[in-house]
């Protein structure tokens, strides 16, 4: 595999974006990113993505709508769920639904970066 | 009822009937006084004739006055002498000079007691004339209390007639009521003479009156008790209202009671004081404290000295009323509040005095301040229940920074940790960590300042402030239920008075309220406009807009 893996990452906090690029940037994946799933459906770049971080809460969509969105549109995308508000019906839901991780914010960093790597590894 | 006391009107026949009976006495005194000079003159008895013109003065009192009775006197002594001398000349060692010297001494001794007399009958007459006058009823009876004498102020007193009183007997005519027996009074009568007591009496219409009764025991000629004369002096008005201000008193004594209020009184410039009995209880000085304004400083609390001082200033001032709030301290370490009202009184032109009431408000203001302590209280648990609700919001608002300073954190050292570290992206990280440090010590901050017990503080603010503030506490929580703010009409600047904490619980719960509204009704596009404006009033208008279903006007 040539190419460098691509990580997209959904979030409207626009620090959290920043940081989370910086983070995979740093592991030497190129990052893409949207302030919300609408933008991110409607990239150039959704086609090429290889691995999802988006966060739950976000005015519009939600990371659940984005995650049924994609399943129905028949793209599968290993997605990591990020969220300030850890609600265990919404974790359950996601996993169900073939999310790979759901963690809740603040997470540790390393936490992130074995989920990733875990990712990759297996794909 | 109305006492004549004038004397009766003359009528017009009396003055002329007066005055020729004058006449007739006159022309009688000067035929007697003539006829007797000339029988002494004539006469060659061996008698004092001359001793009759004791008659002449006699008369003579009765038509003259006093100098004219003077003269009249001298003029029957010169008769006298004229008649000697024609008779028998200068020789005065005669037996008719002897009986000369007798009728002079008849002459003037009679002048004299006829002068004695008369002035003794005028007296008398001007006494009787006064008593007449007075109002007081005047009654005598005899030691078997039949009456005898009833005074015109006797009937109006009592309502019975001069003809109706005389003969009855006192005690079955007027019941009378005295504190002690008859027999003391009788025997008071007999040994001393006088008496003086009140008695209760009725009227011949039933009623009740109050007298003060002044007996005197009359004696006769054999010192033998004869009769009571009394003067009765009504005073049931005065009763009445001695009564009534002893009422007053203690309604007054029971209203300061019970109101907590007492009455002060302050003379100037002697600085003379009265304390009322509530007044004294307030203060906690004893009954026998002289009132001194030394004393009312000496209770006051150290703190409140000064406006004390500042109210006797303003009473030395002469100034119209004189309000003053302060405390006192007892020797026990309690606190006492005082309200206290004054009022100038003009005495004289030099002296004045202030009366006022002093009220203890302590209880009012405890619970004052206790009201303000619950009030304090419960908006302080409001705040705290606002910030339960608002926590997954807040949770988000500093989990998110956290999250971000964490993952620079990762990936800063994932930067540096390199081969060739990447200078440049570790200090992208760390000056996010910087910041987002910021921004979660600035969210603790401001819900520090909402959770906070502390009590309101009226400072200036920033409106536009207070408001960035709230939103940002709930902005999550906008977000999470789709509401879009519009905040296009906060482009005022406007300045308040305030508490920033209060404030800002005032526009949460707003911006809740609208919210809530809004998720119920299920409204599509919510919407909240926040909108500042300044009034030319000198007001700041804050409109907060929602496009819910609004409130009906029974919901109101």
């Amino acid at each position: 595999m040539n190419k460098t893996p691509i990580i997209s990452i959904v979030d409207d906090d626009e620090s959290g974006r920043i940081a989370l690029s910086s983070l995979v940037r740093s592991m030497g994946y190129e990052s893409c990113l949207f302030s919300c799933a609408e933008d991110f459906l409607a990239s150039a770049e959704r086609s090429e993505t290889d691995c999802l971080i988006t966060d739950f809460q976000m005015p519009g969509m939600t990371g659940l709508d984005l995650q049924g969105q994609l399943a129905s549109d028949g793209q599968t995308i290993p997605i990591i769920f990020i969220t300030a508000y850890p609600e265990e019906s919404v974790r359950n839901r996601a996993t169900a639904a073939g999310a790979v991780s759901f963690l809740s914010k603040p997470f540790d960093g390393q936490v992130i970066i074995d989920c990733i790597e875990q990712i990759f590894t297996r794909g | 009822m109305k006492i004549i006391t004038e004397p009766k009107q003359i009528t017009g026949t009396y003055p002329r009937t007066l005055l020729s009976s004058l006449q007739l006495q006159r022309l009688g005194a000067i035929a007697l006084s003539s006829t007797i000079f000339l029988v002494d003159l004539a006469s060659s008895f061996h008698v004092a004739i001359a001793v009759l013109y004791v008659a002449v003065i006699l008369i003579s009192v009765n038509i003259f006055p006093k100098k004219g009775v003077i003269l009249v006197s001298l003029f029957c002594i010169g008769l006298t002498l004229i008649a000697f001398v024609s008779q028998h000349g200068l020789d005065f060692y005669d037996d008719s000079f002897a009986r000369l010297l007798v009728s002079l001494s008849a002459i003037g001794i009679t002048t004299l007691l006829a002068l004695k007399n008369e002035a003794f009958s005028d007296e008398l007459q001007e006494q009787v004339r006064l008593l007449a006058q007075t109002h007081d009823a005047i009654i005598v009876r005899d030691m078997n209390h039949i009456i005898s004498t009833w005074s015109a102020g006797a009937e109006a007193l009592y309502g019975w007639s001069r003809e109706q009183a005389i003969g009855q007997d006192f005690r079955a005519l007027l019941a009378p009521q005295i504190t002690t027996s008859w027999d003391e009074v009788m025997t008071s009568l007999l040994e001393t003479g006088h008496w003086e007591g009140e008695v209760i009496e009725h009227c011949r219409d039933g009623a009740c009156v109050t007298v003060v009764s002044r007996c005197s025991l009359s004696r006769g000629e054999n010192d033998e008790p004869i009769a009571i004369l009394a003067t009765h002096n009504d005073i049931s008005a005065r009763k009445q209202a001695i009564d009534a201000l002893k009422r007053s008193e203690a309604f007054l004594a029971g209203a300061q009671w019970l109101s907590r209020t007492g009455s002060i009184g302050l003379k100037i410039p002697s600085g003379e004081m009265y304390w009322s009995d509530e007044a004294r209880r307030i203060f906690e000085f004893d009954i026998d404290e002289q009132p001194m304004l030394t004393s009312v400083l000496s209770r006051t609390h150290p703190d409140d000295l000064h406006l004390v001082k500042d109210a006797i200033k303003h009473a030395y001032q002469k100034e119209s009323r004189i309000n003053a709030e302060y405390r006192l301290l007892m020797a026990d370490g309690r606190v006492k509040h005082l309200q206290m009202l004054a009022q100038l009184m003009e005495d004289g032109p030099d002296d004045f005095e202030y009366i006022g009431a002093l009220m203890d408000v302590t209880d009012a203001k405890t619970s004052e301040e206790a009201l303000h302590r619950s009030q304090a209280e419960l908006a302080h648990v409001t705040r705290v229940a606002t910030l339960g609700e608002l926590a997954a919001s807040i949770a988000h608002e500093v989990n998110q920074p956290l999250a971000a300073v964490t993952t620079n954190g990762t990936a800063g050292l994932r930067w540096l940790n390199r081969d060739v570290p990447d200078i440049g992206e570790v200090r992208g990280a760390i000056e996010r960590m910087v910041s987002e440090t910021n921004r979660a010590s600035e969210v603790i901050r401001r819900i520090r300042a909402m959770s906070r017990k502390a009590q309101p503080q009226n400072v200036t603010l920033n409106f536009i402030e207070i408001i960035d503030e709230s939103i940002a506490l709930v902005e999550r929580e906008l977000k999470r239920n789709k509401i879009v703010l519009d905040l296009s009409h906060l482009n005022e600047a406007a300045e308040v008075d305030g508490d920033r904490v209060q404030l800002q619980q005032v526009i949460i719960n707003l911006l809740m309220n609208a919210m809530q509204a809004m998720i119920n009704a299920k409204t599509k596009n919510r919407t909240l406009r926040l909108s500042l404006k300044n009034s030319a009033m000198g007001e700041v208008l804050v409109a907060i807009t929602d496009n819910g279903p609004g409130i009906t006007s029974d919901q109101m």
